[in-house]
């Protein structure tokens, strides 16, 4: 697991056309917004509602992706899906893992920034 | 040039915002398809719209099929946004009434391009309905002059749609491009002015 990409810088900047500044003031609003996000998911899974652990993980899902292919994307996606397939048994521990992706890719960006 | 978006998730509406002003265009942002529909039936809204696929309260893909509904001349351009990816998800967009598709995140690149052909197909819908417009008001100016008018057999004025007699220089006048340049002919020259000049 310890393969995954965390974040692609190279790729990350591409998608901003190399604009710095960019790409720096949207990683701060990722991260804001991420702790907010995250609770949604945090709140779905506790309740086992499948189509709000689907609609909250999606949301993530592309939050995440606009910072390239990342690991983050990855677990979102495979918890998205869960909740679409109402697979609520594995949802925690899927949930457990996308916790430590975002928070790797928060730090990431934060390193980024500064 | 206005361009409407709707997208839920705040990075990602931050990014496309960002990406449309730096190019030029005057963005109208939605949080929700609820709003983004509100906001699309506005007298003056943006002519072209990016909805994201799944959103709250509406989700983009109804924004289309309600938008796709209203009898208009000038329908909005709509490009589904989505992180929807394989070729059933296309053609249920498309099928829905979306002009076009780009899957999240979007290359700026290909997202402005397909913005141009966008703006390139509300043009020649839009001169195409001016044309439209020129040939029916000319269609009419033709079809009024070609009907059965009433005229008087004695003073030959015209009666008009709203059964008022009009002299028959201002019924053409008015139902056709021609004008009148008043003239006499020989005939009436010996029959009316000959005579009164006879008298002096």
């Amino acid at each position: 697991m310890e393969d995954k990409i965390v974040l692609d810088k190279d790729e990350a900047l591409n998608m901003f056309e190399d604009d710095d500044e960019f790409f720096k003031e949207l990683a701060e609003t990722f991260i804001n917004d991420a702790i907010e996000q995250m609770s949604v998911i945090a709140e779905a899974v506790n309740s086992l509602n499948s189509k709000a652990i689907q609609e909250s993980a999606h949301k993530l899902k592309g939050a995440a992706a606009n910072f390239g292919k990342n690991a983050t994307t990855d677990t979102a996606f495979k918890l998205e899906t869960l909740g679409k397939e109402n697979r609520l048994d594995e949802a925690e521990e899927v949930y457990k893992i996308l916790v430590k992706d975002v928070e790797r890719l928060v730090n990431a960006l934060k390193e980024f920034i500064e | 040039m206005k361009i409407l978006i709707a997208e839920d998730d705040l990075t990602s509406r931050h990014r496309l915002e960002t990406v449309l002003t730096k190019w030029g265009y005057e963005v109208v942002s939605c949080s929700n398809g609820k709003q983004a529909w509100e906001r699309l039936q506005d007298t003056h809204a943006p002519q072209l719209a990016i909805l994201d696929w799944i959103m709250p309260e509406m989700e983009g893909i109804e924004v289309c099929r309600r938008l796709r509904e209203i009898d208009t001349q000038n329908p909005i351009y709509v490009i589904l946004l989505t992180t929807q990816k394989g070729k059933e998800n296309i053609v249920c967009g498309l099928e829905a009434g979306a002009d076009d598709y780009i899957i999240k995140p979007f290359e700026p690149d290909e997202l402005q391009a397909r913005i141009r052909v966008g703006y390139r197909v509300l043009q020649l819908q839009e001169k195409l309905d001016n044309r439209i417009k020129d040939l029916q008001e000319s269609l009419q100016h033709i079809k009024t002059l070609q009907g059965i008018l009433p005229i008087c057999s004695y003073c030959k004025k015209i009666r008009n749609d709203q059964n008022y007699w009009e002299e028959v220089e201002e019924y053409i006048f008015k139902h056709s491009n021609a004008d009148f340049s008043h003239s006499i002919c020989p005939d009436c020259y010996d029959k009316h002015v000959k005579p009164e000049l006879e008298k002096l």
